[in-house]
C-alpha cells in the first residue's frame, strides 16, 4: 500500500513539474505589453477574428425545443446569444475552449469543444437539476463539479423550505452525500447528529468534520457535557437551515487547505447568497403534528404476565412461599388496604410518549441595487418533543449583506443570532431520572396517583414504588430539565482588487455562544440518589453555564489569470486565525427542602458541587493554495500550511521550527484529467464528460486538548482542605495527529447529463494518533498522552444521479449513493483496550476497527438440570465465585474449554461500523405536482440494545418485554430464554450477543408532495402547497424503538442503544408564498 | 373547512405510516414458542381426561379462578382413579372440600426436579405443609411430574393428599392415651385483649381512652406453647413426645417435691412439676423413629433419653411427628438445674444515691471467656460507705437444699488495695418482706434469715468460692428459708432476697462490693 502511495505521490509530483514546463515553453507574448486597453481591444478583436468560429444550436432537454436568448460565452475571450431558433455563433480562441452555457432559470452548463466547429445539440435542464455542472462553492470561489480535481460533493438546497425546524443543518445532510455518514442522536428536537466523513481518523481526538460557515470557522465542537442525561446540546441548532444555499463537502486531501483542522474533511456552508436586485419576499408557513404510533410500542409484559414473572422471580429469592404470598401484590383480597395499589394494568409505556403540533414561520426578505444588496432572514418555530412536556422554541434573524463601497472595495458581510430554549427530560443511562426508561421498567399493577383503599384516588402522584422505582409520570411532569442557547455569528469580508489579476481579502469575524442549563428532579416519586460521600440524595438541582467566544481572521492574497485561454492559474496566499475562549460554570445541588423550590440557592449547602472550565488557545494557519488547468483538461492543484497552535508542544520531533514554535508543514495535491474534452473522445456522443481525479497530500487534528501539552495542576479535596495536585505530564514533543489522505477518483456523465456517475477510492491513514499510554504507578498519574497511535481506513463511495422519465410535463429524477468505509487500528501503545458503557466491554485492538464489542458468545440454553450437569461449566460471578450452570442458563461458548466462563471466553461479538450506508432520493414532477422522497439506509452495523437487555435481564423487578414469557420454567423446554433468577447469579444477562443485533434500516426518511398553486395575481411570485412527511416507513430487524442513534460523538460508543427518544414521526402541512 | 381538509391529509398520512409500522421484528420473539406456555394451570387441568374429579372439585370451590390467576403455583393433581375412596361427606361439604383440595396447591412454581437435599417441605394454600421430593408428594407417587404451564407447575399424583392434623391438634384430639398430657395442654389455654384489635364504640369522656366493644379484639394463646414450642404453629416441625399418664406421672412424682408450695396445694405442686416435665418433650426438627438415637435435646436444651421399645404410637403430624411413649426416664439433675444469679443484675442498693461509684463491667477472664460483673468502688472513705451491699430478688427456687458459690475476680488489687490485697464480702438471704427503709436517707435496713460468714476474695481468683457454714439469723415463724446443716434451705416456693455485702470498713477499696455471679446448686435427694 505504502509503494502504490508513493508512487502517486511521484505521479503527482511529475504532473506538477511537467505543468511547470509547459508552462515556461508558452511565454504570454501577446498580452504582456499590451498596457492600454484601447489597444487590447483592438488586439482581442484581431485574435477572435482570426479564431475559429463554432456554432451549435441550445434546446431545452425536456421539451426539445430552441431556446432563445441563451448566453454563450468563453470566459475572458468571447460571448454570444442564441437566436430564435437557438442557433448561435461564437469565435472560439482555439478548439479546446469550453463554453459556458447559461440562461435564467436553467443550469449553467459547460460544453468542451473537443476540437469541433459544430457542437452536438446543448441540452438545459432547468435551474435545480443535479448535473455535473453543479457548483461547489469551495473557499476561494465556486467551481463546478466538471472542472473540479478533488473529492468534493455538493449539496444545493434550494432554500431548504421542505424540512421542518425539528431538522438541523447537520441531520439534513442524511443521505445525501456518499461517504457521509449521518447518524442522528435522537428524536430529540435539534439534537443534531454525528456525521462521520470517510469513517474514522481518531480514538480521542474529534472526527468530526470542519463546519467552515460562510468563510469563517463555525465552531461545533462541545465544551463540557451537559447536566441534563443524555442530552447533548447542538450547535446546529443555532443555525437556520433555511438560510443555508448549499452545502459543500471536502472529502479528500484537500481539506488540507484548513491544515491542522481538516483531517476529518471540510463542510462549506454557504448562506443567502443573493442573486437578485429585485425586492422579493418569501414567507414561508408550516405546522406539523408529531406523533408516536401505538405499534411502536415495544411489547411488553401487562399486568398479568408480569405478575407471573414476579412469582417466578420472588421465588428465587431468599423469601419463602408464605413471604411472596403476604406481599401486597400478591395478595388478592379486595379487602387488602393496598389492594388498588398493585392491582392495575397502567401502560406506562403509552404515557411517556406524546404526539405534538408545531408551528412554524420563516421570513425572508432580499433586495438592494448595485451598490448594496441585502438578504434578511426571520424565522420562528415552536416545536414539541415526542415526550410529554417537552418542546423547543427558536427565534433566528440573520443579515447578508454586500455593499459595494467603488468599484474595487467591496464588503460583504453576514451577521445572524439565533435564540432557543428548550425544555428536556433525562435520557440515556439515568435510570432513575429518565421517564422513558422508567415507564419501560414500572410495574404495570401500578397506578400513577395515589389510591386509598377504597379505590379513590388522589390528586397526588404515587411516590416511589415497593421495588424502588420511579414514578415516570412524576418525571415527566413535575421534573424540569432546562436548556437555553444563544449564538451570534457574524462577519465582515472586506475585498479590495488591486488590479485585474490581483485581490486582497480579509475576513474578520466573532462567534459568541453561550448555553444555559437547569435542572430539577423532585423528591417525591424518584428514587434516591447516592453521592460519592455516601450522602443520600433527594430532589437534585443544577445549573450550567457554558460560554464559547472565537475571534477570527482570514487574510489573503488572490491571483487570477488565463494565459490565452491555454493556462489559467488561480493563487493564494493567506493567514487564518483563531482565538478561542471557553467558559463554563456549572452548580449542582441536592435536597432542597420542599419541590417548590427548584434552584440550586435553595439546595443543602453541604451537599452543593460547583465546579467549571476554562479552556482557550490560539491557532495561527498560513496557507498557499495553487491551481492550475491547462487547455480546461489537465487540472492541478497544490496546496501547503503552515500551523501554528498553542495546543502544540514546543518540542515537536522532525515539525518545522520557527522562533521556537512547532509548525506542522502540510503539503497536498491533485491532479485530474477530463478525458472527455480530448479531441479523440468527440465521436463517443453518449459520454458527456469523463475525468479522472488523483489526490493526495497530509491533513492535521489539532484536537489535542489545549492545556496536554503542557504541565498543569487541579484541585483536589483531601480530608476537607482543597489543594492542588498535578494532573498531567507536560508532553513538550505533543503533537497534531496526522492524516494521509489518497483518493483515486473518476466522475462521468452520460446521455447529455442524464446520468451522472461519480466513483471514490480513498485510503485515510492516521499516524501520531493520540493515545493514553499507562505509566508506572510511582509516577501518580495513570497515563500519558502520546502521540503513539495509528489508524487507518479505506473505502470506496459511489454517487449515481439520473433522470429516468425527461417529458415537458413528468420528470422523475432518481439518486443514490453508497459508501462503505473499513478500519483499522495500527499501532497503539499498549494493545486490546477495553472500555465499557452500559454494560457493554468495547474493545480497542490494533488490527481491528474501532469500536467493536467484546463478549460472550451464546449457543441457546440448558433445556435440563441434566444437560448442564453433563456440560458441567461454571460461570465466575462478579465477586470471583464460580457458580455451577443449571437447566434454564445461557450456554455460553467456553473458547478456552476450561469449563469456566470468565473474561477469557469474551471475544469479538459485532462491529458497529456498517458494511455500506448511503441514501437514495428521487423527485417525481408532473404538471405542478412534484413529489420527493429521500430513503437513507445502513447495512450491517451491530448495534447494543441495552435498553432490551434492562428489559430481558430477569434478574429484578423491571418490567420485561413478552420475549420473556419463553423463559425457562422446567426440564425439556427448548427455548432461547434463560429462566428467571433474582440477581442473576448465573450471569445470564451478561455482556454477550444476545444483546448485539443487526442495526441496519432503510428508512423512508422523508416524502415531499407539494402543488405550485397557478397564479393569475402579479403580486405574488408564487405560493407553493405541500404536505411532508418525516420517517414514515422504517424497516429494521432492530428490536428497540429505533435503529438510529448515538450516545454522543465517542467513537467507541457507537451503536449503543441507550434509551433515547426515537425518530419522529412528523407529517407537515405547509404553505410558502413569494411576493 | 381548511381545518377540514388539513385533517383528512394528515389522516391519510397516518393511514400510510401505520400499515408499515408494525413492530414486525417483534414476531417471532414474542410469540409463545412452548404452546404450554399458552395455557394456564386450571386449562391443563381440565385438558386432561384423567384430572376430571379434581377440576370437578376446583370449579366447585371457585379454585378454578385461582388457578387461572396471574400468580404462580404447584398443583398435585389425584388422578379419578386416586379420588374414588374419599369420603363423600367430605365432597358434599364445601368448606372441608376447600381444605382438602388447597392441601394439594402451593403458592410458587417447585419442581421436583429441582429439588435439593432429597426432600423440600412445601406449604400448601390451606397453609398445611407436604413433603416434596423427586418422585413423591407425602405419600403419594408422583406419576406425572413438573409439567410446566403459564403460571406454574403440575404434577398428578395416585393418592389424594388428605391434610394431616398438627401436633397441637393431634395432642388435644388424644382420647385413649395421655389423658394427663393432653388436660394440661388444654389447660393451658388462655386468652388477651388485643386493643388494637378491638371494636370501639367510642371514647371515654373522663379519661379519653378507647371503649371497647365486649369480646372483640380476644386474642386466644396457649401459655405452654408459647413458653416451650409452638406446636400449633405449621412453619416450624417438632419432634414430640406424648406420655401415657403412667409415665407422666412417674416422671412428674420424680420432681414434685422440689415444688412444694407456701398453702402445700397439691393442685399447684401437680402443674408446677407437670410443667418440669413437659416443658422437655418437644424436640426441635423431625426425627424419624427409624433415625432415633438414644438420646435426643429438648427444645430447652434438656437431654431427653429415648426408649425405642416405650412408643406406643406414632403420628405423622403436618408440622412434625408425634411418639406416645410409655416411658421417658429423664435424669434429676437435668430437670432440676443450678441457679445463677447474675451479679450486674442487682435489684436494689442499700443506699439509692452511690449510682456514680456502681460499675457494670465488661471483663475477660484467663480462659479469654468475656463476662459482666458488678463493682461498686467507692472514691473517699465514709462511715456510709461501710457493708454497702447490693440484693437480688430470687423467685421460683426449687424447695430443697443450696450450696453456694461466688464467682468474684478481683482485679483491682494492684492498683488500688495494698497487700495483701483481699476484698472481703459475704451472701446473706433474707424474707422479701425483711427490709426497712429510712425514710429521710432512704438507707435501707436488713433483717435476714441467713448469713454466710465473711470470706475473703483474694487477687485474681477466677474459680468459684464455695460459701459454708451459715448461721441462722433471725427467722420469723412463717419463713420459707432456713439454716440447715450450715446451708440455704428453701422449704416452699417464695420470693426471697439475696444480698451481697461488702467489708464493714470505711477504708477505701477495701469495702468494694465485686461479683460475677451467684451460684444456687440444688442438692438433690
Amino acid at each position: 500500500m505504502q509503494k502504490f502511495t508513493k508512487t502517486i505521490g511521484l505521479f503527482l509530483l511529475l504532473c506538477l513539474l511537467g505543468s511547470i514546463k509547459v508552462m515556461a515553453q508558452k511565454p504570454d507574448s501577446t498580452s504582456a505589453h499590451m498596457a492600454d486597453s484601447l489597444a487590447r481591444y483592438r488586439q482581442d478583436s484581431l485574435i477572435k477574428a482570426k479564431s475559429p468560429k463554432v456554432t451549435g444550436t441550445v434546446k431545452d432537454a425536456a421539451t426539445g425545443k430552441a431556446i432563445s436568448g441563451v448566453s454563450i460565452s468563453i470566459e475572458g475571450f468571447s460571448a454570444a446569444l442564441t437566436d430564435d431558433q437557438g442557433h448561435f455563433q461564437i469565435a472560439a480562441p482555439s478548439l479546446d475552449a469550453v463554453l459556458m452555457v447559461s440562461y435564467q432559470g436553467s443550469q449553467r452548463k459547460f460544453v468542451a469543444l473537443r476540437g469541433l466547429t459544430k457542437v452536438p445539440d446543448i441540452l438545459l435542464f432547468e435551474d435545480t437539476y443535479t448535473s455535473i455542472y453543479d457548483e461547489a462553492k469551495l473557499p476561494f470561489g465556486a467551481v463546478p463539479a466538471s472542472r473540479l480535481g478533488n473529492a468534493v460533493s455538493s449539496v444545493n438546497t434550494y432554500g431548504a423550505w421542505e424540512p421542518s425546524k425539528l431538522e438541523t443543518a447537520d441531520s439534513y445532510l442524511q443521505g445525501k452525500v456518499a461517504g457521509l455518514n449521518v447518524i442522528r442522536r435522537s428524536g430529540t428536537p435539534n439534537i443534531g447528529a454525528n456525521l462521520i466523513l470517510r469513517g474514522f481518523n481518531s480514538l480521542y481526538a474529534t472526527n468530526a468534520p470542519l463546519i467552515v460557515l460562510d468563510g469563517m470557522i463555525f465552531d461545533t465542537q462541545h465544551y463540557g457535557n451537559s447536566i441534563i442525561g443524555g442530552h447533548v446540546s447542538n450547535p446546529f441548532g443555532n443555525l437556520d437551515l433555511h438560510d443555508i444555499d448549499n452545502f459543500t463537502v471536502l472529502k479528500d486531501a484537500q481539506a488540507g487547505m484548513y491544515g491542522t483542522k481538516g483531517s476529518n474533511g471540510v463542510i462549506l456552508i454557504t448562506t443567502n447568497s443573493n442573486p437578485d436586485l429585485a425586492t422579493r419576499i418569501d414567507l414561508g408557513l408550516y405546522s406539523s403534528y408529531n406523533y408516536f404510533p401505538q405499534s411502536s410500542l415495544l411489547p411488553i409484559m401487562k399486568a398479568g404476565d408480569f405478575r407471573t414473572y414476579l412469582s417466578d422471580l420472588l421465588g428465587t429469592t431468599a423469601l419463602t412461599s408464605t413471604q411472596i404470598a403476604s406481599l401486597p401484590f400478591m395478595n388478592d383480597a379486595p379487602s387488602n388496604p393496598d389492594y388498588f395499589t398493585y392491582h392495575n394494568d397502567t401502560n406506562w409505556q403509552r404515557q411517556a410518549f406524546a404526539n405534538g403540533y408545531n408551528k412554524n414561520i420563516d421570513l425572508r426578505v432580499s433586495g438592494g441595487d448595485n451598490i448594496a444588496r441585502y438578504v434578511l432572514s426571520m424565522g420562528y418555530g415552536g416545536n414539541k418533543g415526542i415526550t410529554p412536556n417537552t418542546d423547543l422554541t427558536k427565534y433566528n434573524t440573520r443579515f447578508n449583506g454586500n455593499l459595494n463601497v467603488s468599484k474595487n472595495f467591496t464588503i460583504n458581510t453576514t451577521l445572524s443570532f439565533a435564540y432557543s430554549s428548550q425544555n428536556l427530560r433525562d435520557q440515556g443511562l439515568s435510570r432513575k431520572t429518565n421517564p422513558m426508561f422508567a415507564s419501560l421498567i414500572k410495574a404495570p399493577i401500578l397506578r400513577q396517583q395515589d389510591v386509598n383503599s377504597q379505590g379513590v384516588e388522589s390528586p397526588n402522584q404515587a411516590d416511589v414504588d415497593i421495588f424502588g422505582y420511579s414514578n415516570p409520570s412524576v418525571l415527566l411532569s413535575k421534573s424540569q430539565q432546562y436548556s437555553q442557547s444563544y449564538r451570534f455569528f457574524g462577519n465582515f469580508n472586506f475585498k479590495y482588487q488591486i488590479n485585474r489579476y490581483l485581490a486582497a481579502q480579509s475576513l474578520i469575524g466573532v462567534t459568541a455562544d453561550k448555553v444555559r442549563e437547569n435542572i430539577f428532579v423532585p423528591r417525591t416519586g424518584v428514587t434516591d440518589d447516592t453521592l460519592a460521600n455516601g450522602s443520600v440524595v433527594d430532589s437534585r438541582l443544577g445549573s450550567q453555564v457554558q460560554r464559547l467566544f472565537n475571534l477570527y481572521n482570514d487574510t489573503y492574497l488572490s491571483y487570477n489569470r488565463s494565459f490565452n485561454n491555454i493556462h489559467q492559474l488561480s493563487a493564494y496566499l493567506g493567514s487564518r486565525y483563531t482565538q478561542s475562549d471557553t467558559y463554563s460554570n456549572v452548580g449542582l445541588g441536592y435536597n432542597s427542602a420542599i419541590d417548590q423550590l427548584v434552584s440550586v440557592t435553595y439546595s443543602v449547602p453541604t451537599l452543593r458541587v460547583a465546579g467549571g472550565d476554562l479552556g482557550s488557545y490560539r491557532w495561527f494557519n498560513h496557507y498557499f493554495n495553487a491551481n492550475y488547468s491547462l487547455y480546461n483538461k489537465y487540472i492541478f492543484g497544490f496546496n501547503v500550511t503552515a500551523d501554528a497552535s498553542s495546543r502544540f508542544g514546543n518540542d515537536v520531533p522532525g515539525a518545522l521550527h520557527v522562533g521556537g514554535i512547532s509548525y506542522a508543514v502540510l503539503p497536498s495535491g491533485s491532479a485530474a484529467w477530463i478525458i472527455s474534452s480530448e479531441r479523440f473522445m468527440s465521436g463517443l456522443k453518449f459520454i458527456e464528460l469523463l475525468k479522472l481525479r488523483a489526490s493526495y497530500g497530509l491533513t492535521g487534528n489539532d484536537d489535542i486538548g489545549n492545556y496536554t501539552a503542557r504541565q498543569y495542576y487541579v484541585s483536589q479535596a483531601l480530608l476537607g482542605q482543597q489543594g492542588l495536585v498535578r494532573a498531567n505530564f507536560g508532553n513538550p514533543a505533543l503533537q497534531w495527529e496526522q492524516g494521509k489522505k489518497l483518493d483515486l477518483g473518476i466522475d462521468a456523465s452520460f446521455m447529455q447529463d442524464r446520468l451522472t456517475i461519480q466513483a471514490d477510492y480513498y485510503n485515510n491513514q492516521t499516524t501520531k494518533m493520540l493515545t493514553q499510554t499507562p505509566t508506572a504507578s510511582s509516577s501518580g498519574i495513570v497515563y500519558a498522552i502520546t502521540n503513539g497511535g495509528g489508524m487507518k481506513t479505506n473505502g470506496v463511495e459511489l454517487n449515481v444521479n439520473g433522470r429516468i422519465l425527461n417529458k415537458p410535463n413528468l420528470k422523475w429524477d432518481l439518486g443514490f449513493n453508497i459508501a462503505s468505509y473499513h478500519n483499522k487500528i495500527t499501532s497503539l501503545p499498549v494493545n486490546n483496550l477495553i472500555s465499557s458503557y452500559a454494560g457493554a466491554n468495547i474493545l480497542t485492538s490494533i488490527g481491528h476497527p474501532l469500536g467493536v464489542f467484546y463478549g460472550y458468545k451464546t449457543n441457546g440454553v440448558y433445556a435440563s438440570n441434566a444437560e448442564a450437569a453433563a456440560a458441567g461449566v461454571s460461570v465466575r460471578n462478579a465477586s470471583g465465585n464460580l457458580v455451577a450452570q443449571r437447566g434454564g442458563d445461557m450456554r455460553f461458548v467456553d473458547v478456552n474449554n476450561d469449563k469456566v466462563i470468565d473474561s477469557k471466553d469474551m471475544q469479538i461479538i459485532g462491529n458497529p461500523n456498517p458494511d455500506f450506508s448511503g441514501g437514495i432520493s428521487t423527485t417525481l414532477s408532473y404538471k405542478k405536482f412534484t413529489f420527493s422522497a429521500l430513503i437513507s439506509y445502513v447495512k450491517g452495523n451491530k448495534v447494543y440494545n441495552y435498553t432490551r437487555r434492562m428489559l430481558e435481564s430477569e434478574s429484578n423487578f423491571y418490567n420485561q418485554s413478552l420475549a420473556v414469557n419463553n423463559r425457562w420454567r422446567g426440564d425439556g423446554q427448548v427455548t432461547s430464554t434463560p429462566r428467571a433468577s433474582y440477581g442473576d447469579p448465573s450471569g445470564n444477562a451478561a455482556f454477550s450477543d444476545r444483546w448485539i443485533e443487526d442495526g441496519s434500516y432503510i428508512r423512508l426518511r422523508s416524502a415531499t408532495a407539494s402543488y405550485d398553486i397557478p397564479l393569475k395575481n402579479k403580486y405574488f411570485k408564487y405560493v407553493k402547497v405541500y404536505v411532508t412527511g418525516y420517517n414514515l416507513l422504517t424497516f429494521t430487524k432492530y428490536l428497540g424503538y429505533d435503529p438510529e442513534f448515538a450516545v454522543n460523538e465517542n467513537v467507541l460508543l457507537q451503536g449503543i442503544d441507550n434509551t433515547l427518544e426515537p425518530q419522529v414521526r412528523n407529517v407537515q402541512l405547509g404553505i410558502r408564498v413569494g411576493i | 373547512m381548511i381545518q377540514h381538509k388539513i385533517k383528512f391529509v394528515l389522516s391519510l398520512f397516518f393511514a400510510a405510516a401505520l400499515l408499515g409500522a408494525c413492530k414486525k421484528q417483534w414476531d417471532q420473539r414474542d410469540s409463545i414458542a412452548d404452546q404450554r406456555l399458552d395455557v394456564n394451570l386450571m386449562q391443563q387441568i381440565q385438558a386432561n381426561s384423567s384430572l376430571t374429579t379434581f377440576a370437578g372439585y376446583l370449579t366447585k370451590i371457585g379454585y378454578d379462578k385461582v388457578l387461572a390467576a396471574s400468580k404462580t403455583y404447584t398443583v398435585w393433581a389425584p388422578t379419578n382413579a386416586a379420588l374414588q375412596n374419599i369420603d363423600p361427606a367430605v365432597v358434599a361439604d364445601t368448606a372441608r372440600l376447600r381444605v382438602f383440595v388447597a392441601n394439594h396447591i402451593a403458592n410458587q412454581t417447585y419442581l421436583a426436579s429441582n429439588i435439593q437435599g432429597g426432600q423440600l417441605r412445601v406449604r400448601t394454600l390451606n397453609g398445611k405443609y407436604v413433603t416434596f421430593t423427586p418422585t413423591t408428594v407425602e405419600d403419594a407417587n408422583i406419576t406425572v411430574k413438573d409439567q410446566y404451564v403459564k403460571n406454574g407447575s403440575l404434577n398428578i399424583i395416585d393418592k389424594p393428599l388428605t391434610p394431616k392434623m398438627n401436633i397441637s391438634e393431634f395432642v388435644r384430639s388424644l382420647t385413649t392415651v395421655g389423658g394427663l398430657q393432653r388436660d394440661y395442654v388444654n389447660g393451658q389455654d388462655t386468652s388477651y385483649t388485643d386493643t388494637s384489635k378491638a371494636t370501639v364504640s367510642g371514647l371515654d369522656p373522663k379519661t379519653g381512652k378507647p371503649i371497647l366493644v365486649a369480646g372483640t379484639g380476644q386474642v386466644k394463646f396457649n401459655k405452654y406453647f408459647s413458653r416451650v414450642a409452638s406446636l400449633d404453629n405449621e412453619d416450624s416441625t417438632y419432634t414430640y413426645i406424648v406420655l401415657t399418664d403412667a409415665a407422666f406421672q412417674a416422671e412428674r412424682s420424680k420432681v414434685s417435691k422440689y415444688f412444694t408450695t407456701v398453702t402445700g396445694s397439691v393442685d399447684t405442686t401437680n402443674a408446677l412439676a407437670g410443667f418440669n416435665v413437659l416443658k422437655d418433650v418437644a424436640i426441635r426438627g423431625l426425627v424419624k423413629i427409624n433415625d432415633l438415637p438414644a438420646s435426643l435435646l429438648s427444645v430447652n436444651g434438656v437431654p431427653v433419653p429415648i426408649d425405642k421399645s416405650a412408643i406406643v404410637q406414632t403420628y405423622n403430624a403436618s408440622n412434625g411427628i408425634v411418639y406416645v411413649m410409655s416411658s421417658v426416664n429423664f435424669k434429676l439433675a437435668d430437670k432440676i438445674t443450678p441457679i445463677t444469679i447474675q451479679g450486674e443484675k442487682p435489684s436494689f442498693f442499700e443506699r439509692p444515691d452511690r449510682g456514680a461509684n456502681i460499675i457494670n463491667r465488661l471483663r475477660t477472664d484467663n480462659a479469654g471467656i468475656q463476662y459482666r460483673d458488678l463493682l461498686v468502688q467507692f472514691t473517699s472513705s465514709s462511715n456510709s460507705e461501710k457493708a454497702f451491699f447490693a440484693a437480688y430478688k430470687l423467685s421460683n427456687l426449687y424447695t430443697c437444699q443450696y450450696k453456694v458459690y461466688l464467682r468474684a475476680v478481683n482485679d483491682t488489687a494492684y492498683s488500688h488495695i495494698p497487700a495483701p490485697g483481699n476484698i472481703s464480702q459475704r451472701i446473706i438471704f433474707g424474707a422479701i418482706n425483711g427490709t426497712t427503709t429510712d425514710p429521710t436517707t432512704n438507707v435501707i435496713t436488713v433483717t435476714t434469715a441467713v448469713n454466710y460468714p465473711y470470706q475473703n476474695t483474694p487477687p485474681y481468683n477466677y474459680a468459684e468460692m464455695e460459701q459454708t457454714n451459715a448461721a441462722a439469723g433471725t427467722i420469723a415463724p412463717n419463713a420459707t428459708i432456713n439454716v440447715v446443716g450450715g446451708r440455704l434451705n428453701v422449704t416452699a416456693r417464695r420470693s426471697i432476697n439475696m444480698y451481697l455485702q461488702g467489708a464493714n470498713t470505711a477504708t477505701l477499696n477495701q469495702n468494694n462490693v465485686l461479683v460475677d455471679y451467684i451460684r444456687l446448686e440444688p442438692i438433690l435427694q
